[in-house]
């Protein structure tokens, strides 16, 4: 008569191993076992079962001891080896204290004396089924919390990443592919970011405003903390100047008004602890200074490309909610050829000598020609910043002329061509250009004459190429457009000589109406379109450019060794 | 630049690939591969460190629309790595030879 009804149903999902070596009783235990397992294999001794225990890898062993060629002991210690956990039920006649110690020792779970009778068999089994059954719902229960936290950091991540999309959206760049031609008649200057938040919240914001009278007014935060209350302060800060510079009303502009009003908005959103660094700096239209005020900044730099790089240290200590005054600083640019604002993850990172970037910083400025020239240089200095990176490169543009070639060409195919070509040669001739450089440069060349012929020119809308482009006759319809045109395309390739390197600048400027210049690099772009790759060649292959303000003259550069 | 047929199934460019006149022999010599049946084959570019975005479009345009598989076998490291900055290494197949 079966066991079954006194083991929990849960055994009937397990599988069973029982090793003894007299038929008799492996038939006797086989009927007390019928239907109280899902399957249940028999073994004739220690070794047949070792190996059945290997091959059927069974949830419960049920051993005799005294059997040839290996005894039950035997088994469970080689057993052990494989799985120290699988309950194994002993079944034997010995009282040899030594055999029970053994057994003991080896993790026995339960043990049913011989001769066998169903009411402690059953005890027994019931007994490692609970085992198993307790086991069973612990993993589960575990498995359970796993997928709980694995959804919530799921969750917290798109939470974190849709925070992080809004907050990018709040950083604006107004020079992003413009210049600013201002600073008292004395340069035309380009402004790029670099922002490398070391969390996905980030404590850094920044951004960059034209002001109604045209000058650039800069603002970069470094809020206090990390995560996502000093990335709530940060974007706060970068939300109100934004706002403060959309509301600002045509005429002059008014600095120590803007800060006033500013540390007014933001102090009444701090906490009693909280401090805040950021800086706020003026680049006027009709001067050749910078005023600034620091609130705890590490040091703007300026860059004049020979003597010592100047410093100029932070007006004020960080904006407390207790903070009620402010001074701020006017200094002449001279012959400042850079300028460079940043936040302390630049400054503060190790670097791999052990050092603090700060002591290079001055070094790999007067280096750099673009953007990418530093954050390059800094990565050769620094393995993983310790906090988050942010910086805004500005550098003149309009340096001292080593040479200029200007062509003028009409609106045809074949002299965009023989252009691109000639001049990409020219490059060759009259520059230390490396090929990779020069191939690149020439591409990008190639890149800005077409889009001159095609949109600027012809006057070629998106949708209209792409129609084209899928039928296959883009080519002709140009072909068949440029014969009434009279349009013309000017180039104009400059060498400047920057003190410390060459910069090559090409402008490509067409005859058409322009289109809208923007303000933001549009991150999710289509890789699959068909067209509309142009632009990000262009900035694959040059150190920075920007567009005229009506939109119809692009100004790219490369800078590289003299 | 001068581009070749290979193989029934292959072509390969040697040289750079710069203008309007190059952009018009790739898609020559792509097209008739096409017309003739031909659903897969492959590209050896040899020594271009480029590839104007007239030429990108074509192919885009060859694996997207008319559903034909290309494999882009590219000597120069230059090259693959624009196409993986345009995020095409996969659409096209690219691998380095």
């Amino acid at each position: 008569m079966s066991i079954k009804g006194q083991v929990s149903p849960f055994s009937q999902g397990l599988t069973a191993l029982l090793v003894d070596d007299d038929a008799p009783t492996r038939m006797l235990l086989a009927t007390l076992l019928k239907g109280v397992f899902k399957v249940l294999h028999t073994a004739r001794d220690g070794k047949e079962g070792l190996e059945a225990f290997h091959r059927m890898a069974p949830d419960v062993v049920l051993a005799d001891q005294s059997m040839p060629r290996m005894s039950g002991t035997a088994m469970v210690a080689e057993i052990r080896k494989a799985d120290p956990k699988v309950p194994i039920i002993f079944i034997t006649s010995s009282m040899d204290t030594d055999i029970l110690v053994e057994a003991i020792n080896l993790g026995i779970s339960a043990f049913v004396p011989k001769p066998v009778t169903a009411p402690l068999l059953a005890k027994a089994v019931a007994l490692v089924a609970g085992l198993l059954e307790n086991d069973h719902l612990q993993r589960k229960t575990l498995e359970q919390e796993l997928a709980l936290l694995q959804l919530r950091e799921k969750y917290n991540d798109f939470q974190q990443e849709t925070a992080f999309r809004k907050e990018l959206g709040i950083l604006e760049n107004e020079f992003l592919v413009r210049s600013f031609e201002g600073t008292g008649g004395q340069g035309e200057w380009m402004a790029q970011v670099q922002y490398v938040p070391h969390d996905i919240m980030c404590g850094d914001s920044w951004s960059l405003r034209r002001l109604p009278d045209g000058g650039m007014l800069v603002y970069l935060a470094d809020a206090m903390g990390k995560g996502l209350a000093a990335a709530l302060t940060s974007s706060l800060g970068a939300h109100t100047f934004n706002l403060q510079v959309d509301a600002l009303p045509e005429g002059p502009f008014d600095f120590s008004l803007f800060i006033a009003r500013f540390i007014s908005r933001l102090g009444k959103r701090l906490l009693e602890d909280e401090i805040f660094s950021f800086l706020l700096a003026w680049l006027p239209l009709d001067a050749p200074v910078v005023e600034t005020a620091s609130f705890g900044m590490p040091p703007i730099l300026a860059d004049a490309g020979e003597g010592p790089v100047q410093r100029f240290v932070c007006d004020n200590p960080p904006l407390s909610p207790f903070s009620d005054d402010f001074r701020t600083t006017r200094r002449p640019l001279g012959a400042a050829r850079k300028l460079l604002f940043y936040t302390d993850g630049l400054n503060e990172s190790s670097t791999l000598e052990g050092e603090l970037y700060r002591d290079s910083l001055p070094t790999d400025l007067r280096g750099a020609a673009s953007r990418d020239q530093l954050w390059t240089a800094f990565q050769r200095r620094v393995e993983r910043p310790d906090d988050d990176v942010t910086f805004l490169f500005l550098a003149r543009v309009d340096l001292p002329v080593l040479w200029r070639e200007t062509r003028r060409i009409p609106a045809r195919l074949g002299a965009v061509d023989a252009c691109g070509l000639e001049l990409e040669a020219l490059l060759g001739r009259r520059t230390a250009l490396d090929e990779t450089a020069r191939d690149g440069l020439g591409t990008a060349l190639r890149e800005a004459l077409m889009n001159a012929y095609e949109h600027g020119s012809l006057g070629a809308e998106p949708h209209e190429k792409r129609a084209h482009l899928e039928a296959g006759t883009w080519i002709d319809h140009l072909l068949e457009r440029e014969v009434t045109s009279g349009a013309f395309i000017d180039v104009e390739l400059t060498l400047h000589d920057t003190g410390y390197a060459h910069l090559m600048k090409c402008v490509v400027r067409d005859e058409g109406p322009g289109f809208p210049v923007p303000t933001a690099w549009p991150s999710d772009r289509d890789p699959l379109a068909l067209s509309g790759r142009g632009l990000k060649m262009i900035r694959k292959y040059s150190d920075g450019l920007f567009l005229n303000e009506q939109g119809n003259a692009i100004t790219f550069f490369k800078a590289f060794a003299r | 630049m001068q581009i070749v047929r290979t193989d029934p199934r292959q072509i390969t460019i040697t040289g750079n690939i710069k203008t309007t006149e190059d952009y018009l022999a790739i898609r020559r010599q792509c097209q008739d591969l096409v017309d003739a049946g031909v659903q897969a084959f492959t590209l050896r570019i040899q020594e271009s460190l480029s590839m104007p975005s007239s030429v990108i479009g074509y192919f885009v345009k060859l694996v997207k629309r008319d559903q034909v598989a290309i494999r882009m076998e590219i000597e120069d490291p230059r090259l693959l790595e624009l196409l993986d900055e345009l995020g095409l290494t996969g659409t096209f197949g690219a691998v380095r030879i």
